[in-house]
Protein backbone atom coordinates (compact mmCIF):
# COMPACT_ATOMS: atom_id res chain seq x y z
CA UNK A 1 0.00 0.00 0.00
CA UNK A 2 1.19 3.52 -0.80
CA UNK A 3 -0.07 6.55 1.08
CA UNK A 4 0.47 10.25 0.61
CA UNK A 5 3.04 10.16 3.38
CA UNK A 6 5.18 7.63 1.48
CA UNK A 7 5.50 10.18 -1.28
CA UNK A 8 6.34 12.91 1.20
CA UNK A 9 8.99 10.65 2.76
CA UNK A 10 10.53 9.97 -0.62
CA UNK A 11 10.35 6.20 -0.36
CA UNK A 12 8.36 5.82 -3.53
CA UNK A 13 10.11 5.48 -6.88
CA UNK A 14 11.21 8.94 -8.00
CA UNK A 15 9.44 8.73 -11.32
CA UNK A 16 6.14 7.81 -9.64
CA UNK A 17 6.55 10.48 -6.97
CA UNK A 18 7.25 13.10 -9.57
CA UNK A 19 4.09 12.46 -11.61
CA UNK A 20 2.08 12.42 -8.39
CA UNK A 21 3.20 16.00 -7.86
CA UNK A 22 5.49 15.43 -4.90
CA UNK A 23 8.91 17.04 -4.60
CA UNK A 24 11.79 14.74 -5.49
CA UNK A 25 15.53 14.85 -4.99
CA UNK A 26 17.67 16.06 -7.88
CA UNK A 27 18.29 13.38 -10.47
CA UNK A 28 21.82 12.01 -10.58
CA UNK A 29 23.60 11.19 -13.81
CA UNK A 30 23.48 7.48 -14.63
CA UNK A 31 24.04 5.27 -17.67
CA UNK A 32 21.50 5.97 -20.39
CA UNK A 33 19.16 3.16 -21.32
CA UNK A 34 17.00 4.57 -24.05
CA UNK A 35 17.01 7.35 -26.63
CA UNK A 36 14.23 9.83 -27.27
CA UNK A 37 14.39 12.39 -30.07
CA UNK A 38 12.80 15.80 -29.70
CA UNK A 39 12.59 17.67 -32.98
CA UNK A 40 11.04 21.09 -33.45
CA UNK A 41 10.52 23.23 -36.52
CA UNK A 42 9.28 26.81 -36.48
CA UNK A 43 7.65 26.46 -39.90
CA UNK A 44 5.65 23.30 -39.22
CA UNK A 45 2.52 25.30 -38.42
CA UNK A 46 1.47 27.89 -40.97
CA UNK A 47 -1.14 30.62 -40.90
CA UNK A 48 -4.62 29.60 -39.71
CA UNK A 49 -3.02 26.67 -37.86
CA UNK A 50 -2.41 24.65 -41.01
CA UNK A 51 0.16 21.90 -40.71
CA UNK A 52 2.92 21.95 -43.32
CA UNK A 53 3.09 18.40 -44.62
CA UNK A 54 6.51 18.90 -46.21
CA UNK A 55 7.94 19.99 -42.87
CA UNK A 56 6.34 17.03 -41.11
CA UNK A 57 8.11 14.73 -43.59
CA UNK A 58 11.39 16.47 -42.96
CA UNK A 59 10.96 16.28 -39.17
CA UNK A 60 10.04 12.61 -39.12
CA UNK A 61 12.86 11.66 -41.48
CA UNK A 62 15.41 13.54 -39.43
CA UNK A 63 14.11 12.13 -36.15
CA UNK A 64 14.22 8.56 -37.41
CA UNK A 65 17.71 9.05 -38.88
CA UNK A 66 18.95 10.35 -35.53
CA UNK A 67 17.21 7.54 -33.66
CA UNK A 68 18.71 4.81 -35.85
CA UNK A 69 22.05 6.46 -36.56
CA UNK A 70 21.52 6.23 -40.31
CA UNK A 71 22.47 9.03 -42.70
CA UNK A 72 19.73 8.52 -45.29
CA UNK A 73 15.98 8.61 -44.53
CA UNK A 74 15.27 5.48 -46.55
CA UNK A 75 17.98 3.50 -44.75
CA UNK A 76 16.68 4.75 -41.43
CA UNK A 77 13.07 3.76 -42.08
CA UNK A 78 14.23 0.40 -43.48
CA UNK A 79 15.71 -0.35 -40.10
CA UNK A 80 12.15 -0.17 -38.75
CA UNK A 81 9.92 -1.54 -41.50
CA UNK A 82 10.41 -4.23 -44.16
CA UNK A 83 8.58 -4.26 -47.49
CA UNK A 84 6.88 -7.53 -46.55
CA UNK A 85 5.47 -6.10 -43.29
CA UNK A 86 1.75 -5.57 -42.73
CA UNK A 87 1.74 -2.23 -40.98
CA UNK A 88 -0.91 -0.75 -38.75
CA UNK A 89 -0.60 2.97 -38.04
CA UNK A 90 -2.40 3.40 -34.72
CA UNK A 91 -3.69 6.94 -34.89
CA UNK A 92 -6.04 8.97 -32.67
CA UNK A 93 -9.35 10.53 -33.69
CA UNK A 94 -10.31 12.51 -30.56
CA UNK A 95 -11.94 15.38 -32.33
CA UNK A 96 -10.67 18.46 -30.50
CA UNK A 97 -7.07 17.31 -31.03
CA UNK A 98 -6.76 14.41 -33.48
CA UNK A 99 -3.67 13.11 -35.23
CA UNK A 100 -3.41 15.58 -38.13
CA UNK A 101 -4.23 14.21 -41.54
CA UNK A 102 -0.91 15.56 -42.83
CA UNK A 103 0.99 13.26 -40.44
CA UNK A 104 -1.04 10.23 -41.51
CA UNK A 105 -0.43 11.02 -45.17
CA UNK A 106 3.33 11.35 -44.62
CA UNK A 107 3.51 8.06 -42.76
CA UNK A 108 1.48 6.21 -45.36
CA UNK A 109 3.59 7.56 -48.21
CA UNK A 110 6.80 6.77 -46.35
CA UNK A 111 5.73 3.15 -46.07
CA UNK A 112 4.76 2.99 -49.74
CA UNK A 113 8.16 4.42 -50.68
CA UNK A 114 9.76 1.64 -48.65
CA UNK A 115 8.00 -0.90 -50.82
CA UNK A 116 5.14 -1.85 -48.47
CA UNK A 117 2.06 -2.64 -50.53
CA UNK A 118 -0.83 -0.21 -49.99
CA UNK A 119 -3.04 -3.23 -49.31
CA UNK A 120 -0.92 -3.98 -46.26
CA UNK A 121 -1.07 -0.51 -44.74
CA UNK A 122 -3.87 0.49 -42.40
CA UNK A 123 -4.56 3.66 -40.42
CA UNK A 124 -7.11 3.35 -37.65
CA UNK A 125 -8.04 4.18 -34.08
CA UNK A 126 -11.36 2.98 -32.67
CA UNK A 127 -11.83 0.30 -35.32
CA UNK A 128 -8.54 -1.56 -34.83
CA UNK A 129 -10.20 -4.70 -33.47
CA UNK A 130 -12.31 -4.97 -36.61
CA UNK A 131 -9.60 -3.90 -39.05
CA UNK A 132 -8.02 -6.85 -40.89
CA UNK A 133 -4.71 -4.98 -41.30
CA UNK A 134 -4.37 -4.62 -37.55
CA UNK A 135 -5.57 -8.13 -36.89
CA UNK A 136 -2.82 -9.46 -39.17
CA UNK A 137 -0.23 -6.77 -38.53
CA UNK A 138 3.45 -7.60 -38.20
CA UNK A 139 4.42 -4.01 -37.40
CA UNK A 140 2.79 -1.06 -35.66
CA UNK A 141 3.54 2.64 -35.74
CA UNK A 142 2.03 4.41 -32.74
CA UNK A 143 1.18 8.06 -33.38
CA UNK A 144 -0.95 10.64 -31.58
CA UNK A 145 -0.91 14.14 -30.07
CA UNK A 146 -0.11 14.53 -26.39
CA UNK A 147 -2.82 15.93 -24.18
CA UNK A 148 -3.92 15.99 -20.58
CA UNK A 149 -6.74 13.54 -19.85
CA UNK A 150 -9.36 13.79 -17.17
CA UNK A 151 -9.11 10.13 -16.06
CA UNK A 152 -5.58 8.94 -16.84
CA UNK A 153 -3.78 12.24 -16.35
CA UNK A 154 -2.38 12.30 -19.88
CA UNK A 155 -3.16 10.65 -23.20
CA UNK A 156 0.16 9.67 -24.73
CA UNK A 157 1.83 6.73 -26.40
CA UNK A 158 1.00 4.18 -23.70
CA UNK A 159 -2.67 5.13 -23.55
CA UNK A 160 -3.03 5.14 -27.32
CA UNK A 161 -3.28 1.34 -27.29
CA UNK A 162 -6.51 1.30 -25.24
CA UNK A 163 -8.47 0.53 -28.40
CA UNK A 164 -6.69 -2.81 -28.71
CA UNK A 165 -8.84 -4.26 -25.95
CA UNK A 166 -12.51 -5.16 -26.18
CA UNK A 167 -12.97 -3.96 -22.61
CA UNK A 168 -11.30 -0.58 -22.14
CA UNK A 169 -13.19 -0.05 -18.89
CA UNK A 170 -11.15 -2.85 -17.28
CA UNK A 171 -8.16 -0.52 -17.50
CA UNK A 172 -9.93 2.47 -15.93
CA UNK A 173 -9.55 1.76 -12.18
CA UNK A 174 -7.17 3.84 -10.12
CA UNK A 175 -6.78 6.52 -12.81
CA UNK A 176 -5.87 3.93 -15.46
CA UNK A 177 -2.84 2.82 -13.43
CA UNK A 178 -2.30 -0.37 -15.42
CA UNK A 179 -2.45 0.84 -19.03
CA UNK A 180 1.02 -0.66 -19.41
CA UNK A 181 -0.62 -4.11 -19.45
CA UNK A 182 -2.14 -3.28 -22.85
CA UNK A 183 1.30 -3.53 -24.38
CA UNK A 184 1.44 -7.21 -23.52
CA UNK A 185 -1.73 -8.08 -25.41
CA UNK A 186 -0.95 -10.53 -28.24
CA UNK A 187 -2.33 -8.17 -30.88
CA UNK A 188 0.36 -5.57 -30.06
CA UNK A 189 3.14 -7.35 -28.14
CA UNK A 190 6.60 -6.68 -29.59
CA UNK A 191 5.16 -5.20 -32.79
CA UNK A 192 5.67 -1.50 -32.21
CA UNK A 193 8.49 -0.24 -34.42
CA UNK A 194 8.13 3.44 -33.60
CA UNK A 195 6.35 5.72 -31.14
CA UNK A 196 5.55 9.22 -32.36
CA UNK A 197 4.17 11.63 -29.79
CA UNK A 198 3.03 14.78 -31.53
CA UNK A 199 3.84 17.95 -29.64
CA UNK A 200 2.67 20.34 -32.37
CA UNK A 201 -0.12 21.90 -30.26
CA UNK A 202 -0.29 19.85 -27.06
CA UNK A 203 -2.97 20.37 -24.40
CA UNK A 204 -1.50 21.05 -20.97
CA UNK A 205 -4.56 21.41 -18.74
CA UNK A 206 -7.93 19.69 -18.41
CA UNK A 207 -10.86 20.22 -16.08
CA UNK A 208 -13.37 17.38 -16.14
CA UNK A 209 -14.41 14.90 -18.83
CA UNK A 210 -15.82 17.44 -21.26
CA UNK A 211 -12.94 19.71 -21.28
CA UNK A 212 -11.05 21.04 -24.24
CA UNK A 213 -10.09 24.65 -24.13
CA UNK A 214 -7.81 26.14 -26.77
CA UNK A 215 -6.49 28.42 -24.04
CA UNK A 216 -4.75 25.36 -22.60
CA UNK A 217 -2.98 24.40 -25.80
CA UNK A 218 0.03 26.07 -27.31
CA UNK A 219 2.15 25.86 -30.43
CA UNK A 220 5.14 23.88 -29.26
CA UNK A 221 5.84 22.76 -32.86
CA UNK A 222 7.59 19.58 -31.81
CA UNK A 223 7.55 15.83 -32.25
CA UNK A 224 8.91 13.24 -29.83
CA UNK A 225 10.08 9.95 -31.32
CA UNK A 226 11.43 6.81 -29.73
CA UNK A 227 11.30 3.04 -29.44
CA UNK A 228 10.31 3.18 -25.77
CA UNK A 229 6.73 4.44 -25.23
CA UNK A 230 7.32 4.99 -21.51
CA UNK A 231 10.38 7.13 -22.14
CA UNK A 232 8.63 9.12 -24.86
CA UNK A 233 5.65 9.78 -22.58
CA UNK A 234 7.96 10.69 -19.70
CA UNK A 235 9.63 13.40 -21.77
CA UNK A 236 6.24 14.60 -23.01
CA UNK A 237 4.93 14.95 -19.47
CA UNK A 238 8.08 16.85 -18.47
CA UNK A 239 7.33 19.37 -21.22
CA UNK A 240 3.69 19.70 -20.11
CA UNK A 241 4.81 20.27 -16.53
CA UNK A 242 7.18 22.98 -17.70
CA UNK A 243 4.37 24.70 -19.57
CA UNK A 244 2.06 24.46 -16.56
CA UNK A 245 4.71 26.06 -14.36
CA UNK A 246 5.03 28.94 -16.84
CA UNK A 247 1.28 29.34 -17.22
CA UNK A 248 0.17 29.04 -13.59
CA UNK A 249 3.26 30.66 -12.13
CA UNK A 250 3.60 27.83 -9.61
CA UNK A 251 3.76 24.06 -9.49
CA UNK A 252 0.24 22.76 -10.20
CA UNK A 253 0.38 18.96 -10.55
CA UNK A 254 -1.47 17.34 -13.42
CA UNK A 255 -4.76 16.03 -12.09
CA UNK A 256 -5.14 13.09 -11.85
CA UNK A 257 -1.45 12.27 -11.85
CA UNK A 258 -0.45 10.22 -14.92
CA UNK A 259 0.87 7.42 -12.77
CA UNK A 260 0.29 4.85 -15.49
CA UNK A 261 3.56 6.06 -17.02
CA UNK A 262 5.95 5.22 -14.15
CA UNK A 263 3.86 2.15 -13.34
CA UNK A 264 4.30 0.95 -16.93
CA UNK A 265 7.99 0.88 -15.99
CA UNK A 266 7.91 -0.20 -12.33
CA UNK A 267 5.03 -2.64 -12.47
CA UNK A 268 4.89 -3.81 -16.09
CA UNK A 269 8.45 -3.40 -17.32
CA UNK A 270 7.61 -2.03 -20.76
CA UNK A 271 9.97 0.91 -20.70
CA UNK A 272 11.97 3.50 -18.77
CA UNK A 273 10.34 6.28 -16.77
CA UNK A 274 13.44 7.55 -15.01
CA UNK A 275 14.39 10.77 -16.73
CA UNK A 276 18.05 10.36 -15.85
CA UNK A 277 18.14 7.12 -17.84
CA UNK A 278 16.75 8.72 -20.99
CA UNK A 279 19.12 10.13 -23.59
CA UNK A 280 17.21 13.09 -24.94
CA UNK A 281 18.52 14.28 -28.30
CA UNK A 282 17.23 17.68 -29.38
CA UNK A 283 17.04 18.85 -32.98
CA UNK A 284 15.88 22.19 -34.30
CA UNK A 285 15.03 25.39 -32.48
CA UNK A 286 14.95 24.98 -28.73
CA UNK A 287 13.64 28.32 -27.54
CA UNK A 288 11.14 27.60 -24.72
CA UNK A 289 11.77 23.88 -25.10
CA UNK A 290 10.85 23.38 -21.42
CA UNK A 291 13.06 20.30 -21.22
CA UNK B 1 -24.72 1.10 -29.47
CA UNK B 2 -27.94 2.58 -28.05
CA UNK B 3 -29.83 1.09 -25.17
CA UNK B 4 -33.58 1.50 -25.62
CA UNK B 5 -35.44 3.06 -22.72
CA UNK B 6 -39.07 3.67 -21.93
CA UNK B 7 -41.15 6.10 -23.95
CA UNK B 8 -42.36 7.75 -20.78
CA UNK B 9 -38.80 8.64 -19.83
CA UNK B 10 -38.16 10.11 -23.27
CA UNK B 11 -41.23 12.30 -23.03
CA UNK B 12 -40.23 13.49 -19.58
CA UNK B 13 -36.81 14.63 -20.77
CA UNK B 14 -38.19 16.16 -23.98
CA UNK B 15 -40.54 18.29 -21.90
CA UNK B 16 -37.47 19.94 -20.39
CA UNK B 17 -35.94 20.85 -23.70
CA UNK B 18 -37.21 23.41 -26.27
CA UNK B 19 -37.51 22.39 -29.91
CA UNK B 20 -36.17 25.65 -31.19
CA UNK B 21 -33.97 28.36 -29.74
CA UNK B 22 -32.70 31.49 -31.49
CA UNK B 23 -32.91 29.75 -34.86
CA UNK B 24 -31.30 26.49 -33.76
CA UNK B 25 -33.56 23.51 -34.42
CA UNK B 26 -33.45 20.35 -32.36
CA UNK B 27 -32.77 17.26 -34.46
CA UNK B 28 -35.37 14.52 -34.31
CA UNK B 29 -32.82 11.82 -33.46
CA UNK B 30 -32.30 11.57 -29.73
CA UNK B 31 -29.63 9.33 -28.25
CA UNK B 32 -30.15 7.56 -24.95
CA UNK B 33 -27.51 5.75 -22.93
CA UNK B 34 -27.87 3.71 -19.78
CA UNK B 35 -25.05 3.11 -17.32
CA UNK B 36 -24.06 -0.01 -19.26
CA UNK B 37 -23.94 1.86 -22.54
CA UNK B 38 -22.17 5.06 -21.59
CA UNK B 39 -18.72 3.87 -22.69
CA UNK B 40 -19.92 3.58 -26.25
CA UNK B 41 -20.73 7.29 -26.18
CA UNK B 42 -17.82 8.72 -24.24
CA UNK B 43 -15.20 6.03 -23.63
CA UNK B 44 -13.30 6.61 -20.39
CA UNK B 45 -15.15 9.82 -19.56
CA UNK B 46 -18.03 7.58 -18.51
CA UNK B 47 -16.11 6.54 -15.40
CA UNK B 48 -16.70 9.90 -13.74
CA UNK B 49 -20.45 9.64 -14.11
CA UNK B 50 -20.54 5.99 -13.11
CA UNK B 51 -18.60 6.82 -9.96
CA UNK B 52 -21.44 9.14 -9.04
CA UNK B 53 -24.18 6.57 -9.67
CA UNK B 54 -25.25 7.85 -13.06
CA UNK B 55 -28.57 6.41 -14.32
CA UNK B 56 -29.13 7.65 -17.85
CA UNK B 57 -27.87 10.11 -20.43
CA UNK B 58 -29.94 11.85 -23.07
CA UNK B 59 -28.12 13.51 -25.95
CA UNK B 60 -29.66 16.00 -28.35
CA UNK B 61 -28.20 18.10 -31.12
CA UNK B 62 -29.26 21.49 -32.38
CA UNK B 63 -28.45 22.80 -35.81
CA UNK B 64 -28.72 26.16 -37.53
CA UNK B 65 -27.47 26.91 -41.04
CA UNK B 66 -24.00 28.52 -41.05
CA UNK B 67 -23.73 28.24 -37.31
CA UNK B 68 -21.89 25.70 -35.13
CA UNK B 69 -23.79 22.70 -33.88
CA UNK B 70 -24.90 22.70 -30.25
CA UNK B 71 -24.81 19.47 -28.23
CA UNK B 72 -27.04 19.03 -25.20
CA UNK B 73 -26.26 16.26 -22.71
CA UNK B 74 -28.66 15.69 -19.84
CA UNK B 75 -27.35 13.29 -17.22
CA UNK B 76 -29.94 11.82 -14.88
CA UNK B 77 -27.72 11.25 -11.87
CA UNK B 78 -30.44 9.66 -9.78
CA UNK B 79 -30.20 12.21 -6.94
CA UNK B 80 -29.42 15.87 -6.41
CA UNK B 81 -26.43 14.87 -4.29
CA UNK B 82 -24.94 13.00 -7.22
CA UNK B 83 -25.68 15.83 -9.64
CA UNK B 84 -24.02 18.28 -7.25
CA UNK B 85 -21.09 15.91 -6.86
CA UNK B 86 -20.45 15.63 -10.58
CA UNK B 87 -20.58 19.39 -10.85
CA UNK B 88 -17.98 19.81 -8.09
CA UNK B 89 -15.72 17.29 -9.85
CA UNK B 90 -15.41 19.58 -12.84
CA UNK B 91 -15.77 23.01 -11.31
CA UNK B 92 -13.04 25.59 -11.50
CA UNK B 93 -13.39 26.91 -15.06
CA UNK B 94 -15.26 30.08 -14.27
CA UNK B 95 -17.33 31.93 -11.73
CA UNK B 96 -21.01 31.07 -11.46
CA UNK B 97 -23.09 32.22 -14.45
CA UNK B 98 -26.52 32.08 -12.91
CA UNK B 99 -28.00 28.98 -14.56
CA UNK B 100 -29.45 26.13 -12.52
CA UNK B 101 -28.31 25.75 -8.91
CA UNK B 102 -24.61 26.14 -9.76
CA UNK B 103 -23.13 26.71 -13.18
CA UNK B 104 -19.99 27.51 -15.12
CA UNK B 105 -19.35 28.63 -18.66
CA UNK B 106 -16.20 28.88 -20.73
CA UNK B 107 -15.42 28.71 -24.45
CA UNK B 108 -18.76 27.40 -25.59
CA UNK B 109 -19.35 24.90 -22.77
CA UNK B 110 -22.05 25.53 -20.17
CA UNK B 111 -22.43 23.05 -17.29
CA UNK B 112 -24.94 23.24 -14.48
CA UNK B 113 -26.92 21.07 -12.08
CA UNK B 114 -30.48 21.25 -10.87
CA UNK B 115 -32.50 18.59 -9.00
CA UNK B 116 -31.09 15.19 -10.06
CA UNK B 117 -29.82 16.45 -13.43
CA UNK B 118 -26.36 17.47 -14.49
CA UNK B 119 -26.51 19.25 -17.83
CA UNK B 120 -23.79 20.14 -20.33
CA UNK B 121 -24.50 22.29 -23.34
CA UNK B 122 -21.67 22.71 -25.77
CA UNK B 123 -21.32 24.73 -28.95
CA UNK B 124 -18.88 23.21 -31.43
CA UNK B 125 -17.40 26.68 -31.69
CA UNK B 126 -18.08 29.78 -29.63
CA UNK B 127 -19.59 32.66 -31.56
CA UNK B 128 -21.67 35.55 -30.23
CA UNK B 129 -24.84 33.83 -31.44
CA UNK B 130 -23.91 30.32 -30.31
CA UNK B 131 -23.10 31.67 -26.85
CA UNK B 132 -26.53 33.31 -26.66
CA UNK B 133 -28.16 30.09 -27.83
CA UNK B 134 -26.25 28.01 -25.29
CA UNK B 135 -27.37 30.27 -22.47
CA UNK B 136 -30.96 30.39 -23.72
CA UNK B 137 -31.06 26.60 -23.86
CA UNK B 138 -29.53 26.33 -20.42
CA UNK B 139 -32.01 28.72 -18.85
CA UNK B 140 -34.94 27.04 -20.63
CA UNK B 141 -33.90 23.59 -19.43
CA UNK B 142 -33.20 24.80 -15.92
CA UNK B 143 -36.56 26.51 -15.56
CA UNK B 144 -38.32 23.40 -16.91
CA UNK B 145 -36.88 21.34 -14.06
CA UNK B 146 -39.43 22.21 -11.44
CA UNK B 147 -37.72 20.71 -8.41
CA UNK B 148 -34.60 22.48 -7.26
CA UNK B 149 -32.91 19.62 -5.46
CA UNK B 150 -30.77 19.95 -2.37
CA UNK B 151 -27.12 20.48 -1.78
CA UNK B 152 -25.58 17.77 0.44
CA UNK B 153 -25.72 18.23 4.16
CA UNK B 154 -21.94 17.90 4.46
CA UNK B 155 -21.56 21.23 2.68
CA UNK B 156 -23.06 23.07 5.63
CA UNK B 157 -20.46 21.68 8.00
CA UNK B 158 -17.53 23.22 6.15
CA UNK B 159 -15.77 26.09 7.88
CA UNK B 160 -16.33 29.28 5.90
CA UNK B 161 -13.28 31.22 6.99
CA UNK B 162 -10.57 30.99 4.30
CA UNK B 163 -12.50 28.40 2.27
CA UNK B 164 -11.59 28.25 -1.43
CA UNK B 165 -15.08 27.48 -2.73
CA UNK B 166 -14.03 26.29 -6.16
CA UNK B 167 -11.95 23.51 -4.58
CA UNK B 168 -14.96 21.86 -2.94
CA UNK B 169 -15.29 18.27 -4.18
CA UNK B 170 -18.12 15.98 -3.16
CA UNK B 171 -17.90 12.27 -3.86
CA UNK B 172 -18.77 8.71 -2.85
CA UNK B 173 -15.73 7.27 -4.54
CA UNK B 174 -12.19 6.57 -3.41
CA UNK B 175 -10.89 7.04 -6.98
CA UNK B 176 -12.50 10.44 -7.34
CA UNK B 177 -11.20 11.56 -3.95
CA UNK B 178 -7.69 10.45 -4.95
CA UNK B 179 -8.10 12.31 -8.21
CA UNK B 180 -8.35 15.57 -6.30
CA UNK B 181 -6.23 14.80 -3.23
CA UNK B 182 -4.26 11.57 -3.17
CA UNK B 183 -4.49 9.85 0.24
CA UNK B 184 -3.76 6.19 -0.40
CA UNK B 185 -3.95 3.72 -3.28
CA UNK B 186 -6.07 1.50 -1.02
CA UNK B 187 -9.49 2.59 0.16
CA UNK B 188 -8.51 3.01 3.81
CA UNK B 189 -11.40 5.35 4.51
CA UNK B 190 -13.90 2.74 3.32
CA UNK B 191 -15.66 5.01 0.82
CA UNK B 192 -18.61 3.44 -0.99
CA UNK B 193 -21.93 4.46 -2.56
CA UNK B 194 -23.32 4.38 1.00
CA UNK B 195 -20.87 6.96 2.30
CA UNK B 196 -20.40 10.57 1.29
CA UNK B 197 -17.22 12.62 1.40
CA UNK B 198 -16.43 16.27 1.00
CA UNK B 199 -12.96 17.76 0.66
CA UNK B 200 -11.97 21.39 0.29
CA UNK B 201 -8.83 23.50 0.35
CA UNK B 202 -8.27 26.59 2.46
CA UNK B 203 -6.28 29.76 1.97
CA UNK B 204 -3.72 28.61 4.56
CA UNK B 205 -3.00 25.46 2.52
CA UNK B 206 -4.90 23.07 4.78
CA UNK B 207 -7.39 20.58 3.39
CA UNK B 208 -10.49 19.50 5.30
CA UNK B 209 -12.09 16.14 4.61
CA UNK B 210 -15.45 15.17 6.11
CA UNK B 211 -16.83 11.68 5.57
CA UNK B 212 -20.29 10.57 6.60
CA UNK B 213 -20.93 6.86 7.12
CA UNK B 214 -24.31 5.10 7.32
CA UNK B 215 -23.39 3.74 10.78
CA UNK B 216 -21.06 4.91 13.52
CA UNK B 217 -19.45 1.45 13.60
CA UNK B 218 -18.24 1.95 10.01
CA UNK B 219 -16.91 5.39 10.88
CA UNK B 220 -15.06 3.87 13.79
CA UNK B 221 -13.53 1.16 11.59
CA UNK B 222 -12.35 3.80 9.13
CA UNK B 223 -10.93 5.85 11.99
CA UNK B 224 -8.92 2.89 13.27
CA UNK B 225 -7.65 2.04 9.77
CA UNK B 226 -6.56 5.61 9.19
CA UNK B 227 -4.82 5.72 12.58
CA UNK B 228 -2.99 2.45 11.89
CA UNK B 229 -2.13 2.90 8.25
CA UNK B 230 -1.77 6.66 7.82
CA UNK B 231 -1.13 8.36 11.15
CA UNK B 232 0.86 5.31 12.32
CA UNK B 233 1.08 6.82 15.75
CA UNK B 234 2.75 4.83 18.47
CA UNK B 235 0.47 6.49 21.00
CA UNK B 236 -3.26 7.12 20.74
CA UNK B 237 -2.62 10.70 19.64
CA UNK B 238 -4.77 11.47 16.65
CA UNK B 239 -2.47 14.09 15.21
CA UNK B 240 0.91 13.84 13.52
CA UNK B 241 3.50 16.05 11.93
CA UNK B 242 3.91 14.71 8.41
CA UNK B 243 7.01 14.65 6.28
CA UNK B 244 6.30 18.04 4.72
CA UNK B 245 6.38 19.68 8.19
CA UNK B 246 2.62 20.16 8.21
CA UNK B 247 0.09 18.60 10.55
CA UNK B 248 -2.61 16.02 9.94
CA UNK B 249 -5.32 15.36 12.53
CA UNK B 250 -8.31 13.08 12.63
CA UNK B 251 -11.45 13.01 14.75
CA UNK B 252 -14.45 10.75 15.03
CA UNK B 253 -17.90 12.07 15.90
CA UNK B 254 -20.75 9.59 15.71
CA UNK B 255 -20.97 8.48 12.10
CA UNK B 256 -18.68 11.29 10.88
CA UNK B 257 -14.96 11.23 10.31
CA UNK B 258 -13.11 14.55 10.13
CA UNK B 259 -9.57 14.81 8.81
CA UNK B 260 -7.49 17.97 8.54
CA UNK B 261 -4.46 17.66 6.26
CA UNK B 262 -1.55 20.07 5.96
CA UNK B 263 -2.39 22.45 8.80
CA UNK B 264 0.49 24.85 9.56
CA UNK B 265 0.68 23.93 13.23
CA UNK B 266 -0.69 21.32 15.61
CA UNK B 267 -2.82 24.03 17.20
CA UNK B 268 -4.24 25.05 13.81
CA UNK B 269 -5.12 21.42 13.06
CA UNK B 270 -6.97 21.03 16.37
CA UNK B 271 -8.61 24.41 16.02
CA UNK B 272 -10.18 23.33 12.75
CA UNK B 273 -11.11 19.92 14.15
CA UNK B 274 -12.83 21.47 17.18
CA UNK B 275 -14.69 24.00 15.07
CA UNK B 276 -15.94 21.21 12.81
CA UNK B 277 -16.98 19.04 15.74
CA UNK B 278 -19.13 21.92 17.07
CA UNK B 279 -20.85 22.29 13.69
CA UNK B 280 -21.55 18.59 13.16
CA UNK B 281 -24.59 17.63 15.21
Amino acid sequence: MITRRDFLKGVVATSLAKVMGFPVAEEKAVAKKTKVILIRAADVIEKKDRINQRVIKRMLDEAVMTLTGEKEPKHAWRRLIKPEDTVGIKSNVWSPLPTPNEVEIVLRQTLIDLGVSEKRIGIDDRGVLRNPIFLKSTALINVRPLRTHHWSGVGGCIKNYIMFTEWPFLYHPDSCADLGKLWKLPIVKDKTRLNILLMLTPQFHTIGPHHFDPEYTWQYKGILVGFDPVAVDTVGVRILEGKRLLYFGKHVPIKPPPKHIPLADIRHGIGTSKFEEIELVKIGFMEDALV
Amino acid sequence: MLFLLSITLTEDILRLVPEKVLGWQRESKIERYSSEGIYSYMDGAGEVYLAYGFKELTVMRYKKPNEPEILVEIFDMGSSESAFGVFTHIQGRSEDVGVGNDSEYKDGLLCFWRHKFFVCIRAERETISSKSAVFSLGKAISSSIREEGRRPLLLYYLLEDGLKRKTIRYTFSHDILNHHYFISDENILGLSPKTSALIAEYEDGAHILIVRYPKSSLAEKAYKRFMNLYIKATTKKSVIKTENNRWTAISLKGNFLIVVFDAHTEEAAFSKINALRKKIT
